[in-house]
């Protein structure tokens, strides 16, 4: 793992950078007649082993705000061929087929605003499909039927709002039961719990973690101190939840409101390069750093919806631009920045130049908002990677944006607000079974 | 910790509450009202009595012991303004009554005697200094501040003077006292010129102060400001006693039940109870061996 830091002057935040390799399983493979199923089983395996450390690490982060996917459209092979003599209707039918495929995959993944906001009467118990916004104090959470028929079955998750991490009080109930209590001091002193202090703030914030499951909270005297510290000791809590129809039935009493995730797809005008270099195989650090950067700039503006009307190049392809005077090497911009020192060039379009880099001339982005399960991101990370497995994109990126304000941040790191609170990852799928995670964290954050 | 903005200069109800939910959108928490005098004022009117409310949620308004009330706290401050060391000597008399009716105390003064001075006194929470520096303030002066509990504000409202004092007096202060006991509060009754507590932090850091410091002038020393203040209103700060009309929603359980006195209904001693289960032992022995 290659840790980059990013140390702005006020703002202090890190970028981690994970390969994950497809690595071979010790099975015992049974012996085919042909040898062509042996290697495929393999590939398979590795494959596999590839996906579920991928499906591992977003299990892991469970509150998510929003999900960008970034796709650049590829135009088939025999357009780029004939650089020279494309014509418009070439390029069309070119970028149709790529587009479709995406149309057809990901795209529907960010259909169903309207089929989810409508069948949340008719959806299985099982899926956590509505979101709410309730206003609930925390003993009539831990009631025991609500436990073991909600939150142990998953169909409970829930991160409060409204409340800042520095400022106030912070809690988190994950799906597997545990209620995460990020409180101040004065908040401590009078609830009356157990807890330990912050690795961060120590003595000004203390970090609580119950496990609902214990048998400690399953005997009447845990189970009546528990609830006594929760109704009589503190208020109640404006929570954000992801839960099932079972659950918003038991919960319909209090005063609550029904939101919706906001999703849309789109096909913009952003001219992204087809290549880009395998930031693992750069020897220089300083290179690396910079390319990692440059990387996660341009998904950020994709995302943030910049487009400008002259086509900026993004080099990212690991080469290095030559000034127009075509003079000595004093002259040659080797930065890989774009947001310092941006070049406008309308002559990329044609591909003339063999230095030049060849871009796509639409990218694919798309947007899910609100509060993201990790069993809504899987099925896009598998789309994204199989889409470049079969060539129908040249690489693609899954920008995952975490709450500021939750007090954790992958498993049960703690997570606090210093001068910033980010808690993102990138997935970005190239060529070759590559796969690479780019983690972004503030300085004040225990998993790094 | 809650962010505090502990000067806020009262003029109306009506304004001085659209002050507060501006402040509480920017995301402080906690907030002081204050009334300025002079020491010849001592029998004026105590005009905060007039119920101030605040209607929008704080970001540290959300469970928080004892209370449901997701609004801002607000606290009453009496603001002295001071000239000279004369009037110093019967202040604590004609103002005794007048102390029991706020929650924090603090002088204002331009005169360095006078700063000297009031560092000594037991009665005061907050030193704001606001004349021109022409030497340099000595530590010793400030550690017996820090004995007696005296925190020094910084009003950063004072930026937007024309007498370049605020940087002057800022830097000197930070430079003395190594951001130890310094609060930093708006004192500017104005919305547009009222910032979050993340652009003060970033401002101050740059006068000198680090980036800790920055983040504790207004919660930490705020709020140990607060309850130095509120240890006045106590008996010599050891007992406290209200009625039961002033507890907050979630304090009822602090009233006296007979749970908590009597949890076994038993008012027996311990002690007591052994030789009465000896005597029952006896007695249950005597009448078997008469039975016998």
């Amino acid at each position: 793992m290659d840790i980059i830091k990013d140390d702005g002057a006020l703002c202090k935040s890190k970028i981690i950078v994970k390969e994950i390799t497809a690595k071979k399983k010790n099975t015992n493979t049974k012996k085919t007649t042909s040898t062509t199923t042996t290697t495929t089983t393999t590939n398979e395996q590795q494959e596999d082993t590839q996906l579920e450390t991928i499906i591992h690490h977003i299990n892991q982060h469970p509150f998510n705000q929003s999900v960008h996917v970034v796709v650049p459209v590829q135009p088939d092979a025999s357009s780029s061929a004939s650089s020279t003599t494309t014509s418009k209707a070439t390029l069309l039918s070119s970028m149709s087929k790529s587009k479709s495929k995406l149309e057809d995959t990901i795209a529907t993944h960010f259909l169903q605003r309207a089929t989810s906001s409508s069948s949340s009467s008719s959806s299985s118990s099982s899926t956590n499909d509505l979101l709410v916004q309730i206003q609930v104090s925390l003993h009539q959470l831990i009631n025991y039927q609500f436990v073991t028929n909600c939150i142990v079955k998953g169909e409970f998750i829930g991160l409060s709002q409204l409340s800042g991490l520095d400022s106030g009080n912070v809690v988190a109930f994950l799906a597997n039961g545990t209620v995460v209590l990020n409180v101040n001091k004065e908040t401590y002193e009078v609830l009356g719990l157990t807890g330990k202090h912050s690795a961060f703030n120590k003595g000004q914030r203390f970090i609580i973690t119950i496990n609902l499951m214990e048998k400690k909270y399953s005997t009447e005297d845990g189970y009546k101190r528990l609830n006594w510290c929760f109704n009589q000791r503190i208020g109640d809590i404006n929570l954000l939840c992801r839960m099932s129809t079972n659950a918003f039935e038991r919960l319909k009493s209090l005063p609550h409101k029904v939101l919706a995730n906001d999703i849309d797809f789109s096909f913009d005008s952003i001219h992204l390069p087809l290549d880009i270099k395998d930031v693992t195989q750069i020897i220089d650090k300083q290179e690396q750093q910079e390319l990692v950067m440059a990387l996660n700039e341009v998904i950020g503006t994709c995302i943030c919806g910049v487009v400008t009307p002259f086509n900026v190049d993004f080099v990212l392809a690991g080469q290095k631009k030559k000034s127009k005077d075509n003079g000595s090497s004093e002259s040659q911009f080797d930065s890989y920045s774009f947001i310092s020192s941006p070049e406008i060039d309308n002559n990329n379009n044609n591909n003339n130049n063999n230095n030049s880099v060849s871009h796509s001339s639409q990218t694919f982005i798309s947007f899910k908002k609100g509060m993201i399960l990790p069993s809504e991101i899987v099925p896009l990370a598998k789309e994204c990677r199989q889409l470049v497995a079969t060539g129908s994109a040249p690489w693609a990126a899954v920008h995952v944006s975490g709450f500021a304000d939750s007090p954790i941040s992958w498993g049960l790191n703690e997570h606090a607000y210093g001068l910033s609170g980010e808690n993102d990852y990138t997935l970005v799928f190239q060529k070759n079974n590559k796969c690479c995670l780019h983690f972004i964290l503030n300085s004040s954050d225990t998993f790094s | 910790m809650s962010f505090c903005d502990l000067n806020v200069p009262f003029k109306d109800v009506r304004t001085t509450s659209d002050t507060i939910d501006y402040l509480s959108q920017l995301g402080y928490g906690v907030v002081a009202i204050t009334q300025t005098l002079r020491p010849k004022e001592a029998n004026a009117e105590n005009v905060l009595d007039q119920p101030v409310y605040s209607k929008q949620f704080t970001s540290s308004g959300w469970m928080k012991p004892n209370t449901n009330n997701h609004t801002m706290e607000i606290y009453k401050r009496l603001n002295i303004v001071i000239e000279k060391v004369e009037e110093l000597k019967d202040l604590e008399r004609s103002f005794q009554k007048k102390f029991q009716q706020y929650h924090l105390i603090s002088i204002t003064t331009a005169d360095r005697m006078v700063m000297e001075a009031i560092s000594i006194l037991p009665w005061v929470d907050i030193i704001n200094f606001q004349g021109n520096v022409k030497s340099r303030i000595r530590t010793e002066v400030l550690r017996k501040g820090y004995d007696k509990g005296i925190h020094y504000e910084i009003n950063y409202n004072d930026i937007f003077k024309m007498d370049g004092s605020f940087m002057a007096n800022t830097t000197e202060l930070i430079r003395s006292s190594k951001g130890k006991n310094v609060i930093i509060s708006s004192g500017c009754d104005k919305t547009r010129l009222m910032r979050s507590p993340y652009d003060i932090e970033n401002m101050v850091s740059l006068l000198g102060m680090s980036t800790e410091h920055a983040r504790s002038a207004h919660t930490k020393h705020a709020k140990s400001v607060i309850l130095k203040g509120l240890t006045r209103l106590t008996h010599l700060g050891i007992i406290d006693s209200f009625p039961h009309s002033k507890l907050q929603e979630l304090e009822k359980w602090k009233m006296i039940n007979d749970l908590a006195t009597n949890p076994t209904k038993n008012n027996i001693p311990e002690e007591k109870e052994k030789e009465m289960e000896k005597e029952k032992e006896n007695q249950e022995q005597d009448v078997d061996k008469m039975k016998e």
